[in-house]
């Protein structure tokens, strides 16, 4: 276990690809494979349920110290990290016992799910007497759910590549899978994938092609003539690939993440698709006909769990239930471990109806809707009429190019719905902790409601630096009350911001959520009172089921390719 | 009359007339170290203990009128005898004893219970009344062994040497600085320290203190700490004079870096302070005996609750000004 805390803290101050990959050669040289194998495993896959409410974990400390409340909450205050914090109070053991990482986790900390709340504490406070403090800290995380993932992962893969001759590609893939330190060692991992080496055309995801805005204020016609041109339906949700790789599925979408655990209504058709085709999409939820306005960045995704076997998927909710998910296919990047990006579109576009048409139709693969345009108004106009139908854009794709290799100039363009924009009134400003301590981190605007602000719309403060520096002083000199980074302000201050849409909400106050609000200036001279009210943004709603809004939760892996 | 009271210019013995680490000018300072929270300029006259008297005058000017006693000397000033004690902070750090008609008050100033090659060892004094500091003054800060504070820092300038890094160690540059700079290793490299480091040295040397070869940042041959040596310099320093030097790794000494442990993207910390931890403060009120602790510096607020709800008469200086 000291050997993996030295490793976490040359990770986390590691400002080098160089430095991290020193670290863990270092480490995966000296540590045993047991501890290996499961520093492997929480470097790119644990996230472990909470076994612990970090409340139970405070009454523990108190009682292992003696310490009052009110110390234990001032030293949280102090030091921010609570799980640092209560580490660092309890005292020092008289001699180490020098645990091992797989000693740890699975003497201290799987077992505890199968014990009794005394059990638990009786175990937890013994590890704690036991551990150096650097330690504890990490053994606390891994109880409250509070483990974080350096970065560096693709380091990590390289070096676990180069050590075992084992292309990466191989290994990634491997470590894509759910896999477990109890069912498989770090040497029985690695001769699997030099097993799967010999496989041909092992499939990674493609890189994703580039895709710009086109800007509002430009018209359509300056790119040409509207035929040369394929005009499909782009839906809100996050972009993804969808990988049919030996026996499963799986998601990798263009925020960099694994989705493992995809949807059954994707799933099962996706399985029926040929061996090593890659899909480009996107992942919405659909009710009734209906796209559900889901905004990728927002977009809600619990982290995938693994660790133990006895661990029960979380049943959907009610409200979850409601909906479900759908992909909706724009192209195909490879079939049968052929990569197509060298072929035309047209080419690709038709062996992709001829992949879905061979799986018949399903409710959790569609075809994205080619939207026929004779002239480029048609579109402006096309995109106005599906506003409340969930519709996020329309993508325009160059009919003669292929669609990878990215060319010099991009030939790819989403005709966003025009924004809707509001003005709304600075509510709260909220600071950034850390390094950047001080600075502004978002500011939410509120609107009008019976002569009250209502908040409307959180908004990153993407504004010019002067308007920064007159919003920070403001802010120092018009906070009426602070709720932790919160600071409430006085309301002077006037933000014209635009949406994509208004959607329905029973859990946001003014009744409605803004799909992908952005700041768009600074009124100078606006008076408050010329703010929106509430009734002008209603006014705007998509008509959605409010118990619609909640998509479902696939498991999605976060970071593991991050560099890729 | 109290002995010491809180004033709008520090803190003040009426009975003696003269103030200990003031904030503003006075006519006679009695100065515990040379850091600049507590030694300030433009006072009539000084008093420090010998030890520190070359790092003040480097502080304040050679111009300053100084008189310095040894440690465990009394001086007789108004009523009041005055004595200092090592503090055990830096250089010349000390306590300041004041002792009328049988009745002790001690201001400890900054303070630390760790060794120090650097400076002579804190020693507790029995007193009627101690006055703390608290910059540390919660039970989350307990100082690891400084040996293997050491040790770590040696490994981390070895790994870096080994992949061709320079290692820069952003420290304080008073008392830090030269604590590090006495018990590095050269053998591991070649060392430099930033010239504000650089020009402190002289007083410590004046009063004993070795230290290993050293190159100054400003010197031409700087270049050859380039990919394997160790550099001291003042935080915040992270470019410009370390240009040659690139590439580089930072790292941080300072009791700060407690709780630092997954910051992502901070500099390397050690966890080295020259200050008193929560064991080293509660272990000096025990050992003064003081009928009465006053807190000064850092969580005051919380030392004295705690203090109190241990059945010891604590009270926050500052707050009693008035």
């Amino acid at each position: 276990m000291q050997r993996f805390t030295e490793l976490m803290r040359n990770l986390s101050s590691a400002n080098r690809a160089e430095s991290a990959r020193a670290s863990i050669i270092a480490y995966l040289d000296v540590a045993p494979e047991e501890d290996a194998t499961w520093a492997v495993y929480l470097l790119t896959q644990f996230h472990g349920p909470r076994w612990l409410s970090m409340a139970q974990l405070r009454a523990w400390v108190a009682a292992e110290t003696g310490l009052p409340d009110w110390l234990i909450a001032a030293c949280h205050r102090s030091i921010r990290d609570e799980c640092a914090a209560l580490s660092l109070m309890l005292p020092e053991p008289a001699a180490s016992q020098c645990l091992g990482l797989r000693q740890i986790m699975e003497e201290r900390v799987l077992p505890l799910s199968d014990l009794p709340v005394d059990g638990q504490e009786s175990l937890i406070r013994q590890t704690w007497r036991e551990l150096p403090a650097e330690q504890r800290h990490w053994f606390n995380r891994w109880l409250t759910r509070r483990w974080r993932k350096p970065r560096h992962q693709s380091t990590l893969i390289a070096c676990l590549a180069e050590r075992w001759d084992v292309s990466e590609a191989a290994l990634a893939s491997r470590l894509l899978q759910p896999w477990t330190p109890q069912q498989r060692s770090l040497t029985s991992l690695m001769q699997e994938c030099q097993g799967d080496q010999a496989m041909p055309g092992l499939m990674r995801p493609m890189p994703f092609q580039e895709v710009l805005l086109w800007p509002e204020a430009e018209p359509l016609e300056l790119l040409g003539d509207c035929a040369d041109w394929l005009c499909l339906e782009h839906w809100h949700g996050p972009r993804m690939q969808l990988i049919r790789l030996r026996d499963h599925v799986v998601g990798w979408t263009e925020q960099g993440a694994w989705l493992i655990d995809l949807p059954d209504e994707i799933q099962r058709p996706a399985k029926k698709l040929p061996e090593g085709s890659i899909l480009l999409g996107t992942m919405t939820a659909w009710n009734r006909d209906q796209s559900l306005p889901v905004d990728p960045a927002r977009m809600r995704v619990e982290p995938a769990f693994d660790v133990q076997a006895d661990m029960k998927p979380k049943p959907r909710s009610r409200q979850a239930r409601t909906s479900s998910w759908v992909y909706m296919v724009h192209d195909l990047l490879a079939l049968e471990q052929q990569d197509l990006c060298d072929q035309p579109l047209a080419t690709r576009r038709a062996l992709l109806d001829q992949c879905l048409g061979s799986i018949g139709e399903t409710a959790g693969l569609r075809h994205s809707r080619i939207v026929p345009l004779r002239e480029w108004r048609e579109a402006e106009a096309y995109l106005e009429q599906a506003r409340g139908s969930g519709l996020a854009a329309l993508r325009l794709l160059s009919l003669p190019a292929a669609s990878l290799p990215t060319p010099a100039g991009t030939r790819d363009w989403l005709l966003r719905l025009p924004a809707l924009r509001f003005r709304g009134v600075l509510m709260q400003a909220h600071a950034v902790n850390g390094s950047n301590r001080g600075k502004i981190e978002r500011l939410s605007l509120g609107v009008w409601q019976n002569a009250q602000l209502v908040p409307a719309a959180h908004v990153a403060p993407d504004l010019p630096a002067e308007d920064l520096s007159m919003i920070a002083q403001f802010v120092r000199e018009n906070t009426v009350e602070r709720f932790g980074p919160v600071c409430v302000l006085k309301p002077q201050l006037v933000f014209e911001f635009a949406c994509d849409a208004v959607v329905p909400s029973r859990r946001h106050k003014a009744g409605f959520q803004l799909l992908r609000p952005r700041l768009v200036r600074y009124c100078v001279d606006a008076e408050p009172n010329s703010a929106h009210h509430v009734a002008q943004l209603t006014e705007q709603m998509i008509p959605v089921n409010a118990a619609k809004e909640t998509p479902l939760r696939p498991r999605v892996e976060r970071g593991l390719f991050d560099e890729m | 009359m109290p002995l010491l009271t809180w004033t709008e210019r520090g803190l003040y013995c009426p009975r003696g007339d003269f103030y200990i680490d003031p904030i503003k000018k006075v006519a006679q300072a009695v100065i515990t170290h040379a850091h600049s929270d507590h030694a300030r300029r433009g006072s009539k006259s000084y008093l420090c203990s010998r030890a520190g008297a070359g790092l003040l005058r480097h502080r304040l000017g050679q111009e300053i009128s100084l008189q310095t006693l040894p440690y465990g000397e009394s001086l007789k000033v108004g009523e009041v005898a005055l004595s200092l004690y090592p503090a055990g902070h830096v250089l010349g750090s000390s306590q300041v004893r004041i002792e009328h008609r049988g009745e002790v008050w001690v201001v400890s100033s900054d303070y630390k219970r760790q060794t120090d090659p650097t400076c002579a060892a804190f020693e507790p004094l029995r007193c009627h009344t101690f006055i703390t500091e608290s910059t540390f003054g919660l039970p989350v800060y307990r100082w690891p062994d400084p040996s293997h504070v050491l040790e770590e820092i040696h490994r981390w300038w070895s790994a870096n040497r080994n992949q061709g890094l320079t290692s820069v160690l952003q420290v304080y540059s008073l008392g830090k600085a030269q604590r590090l700079l006495a018990q590095l290793n050269p053998s591991h490299g070649p060392i430099a320290v930033h010239p504000n480091i650089m020009a402190l040295l002289p007083a410590y040397r004046a009063e004993g203190v070795a230290f290993p070869p050293l190159i100054s940042l400003a010197d031409a041959d700087v270049i050859r700490v380039r990919g394997q040596g160790m550099v001291l310099a003042p935080p915040g320093i992270k470019s410009g004079i370390l240009d040659s030097l690139k590439p580089l790794a930072f790292g941080s000494a300072s009791g700060w870096m407690h709780g630092a442990a997954d910051q992502r993207g901070q500099p390397m910390g050690f966890v080295l302070s020259d200050h008193a931890d929560w064991p080293g403060l509660l272990q000096t009120v025990h050992e003064t005996g003081a009928e009465s602790i006053g807190v000064m510096h850092g969580f005051v607020a919380t030392l004295v609750r705690y203090l109190t709800e241990q059945g010891v008469h604590a009270w926050p200086v500052v707050a009693r000004a008035g």
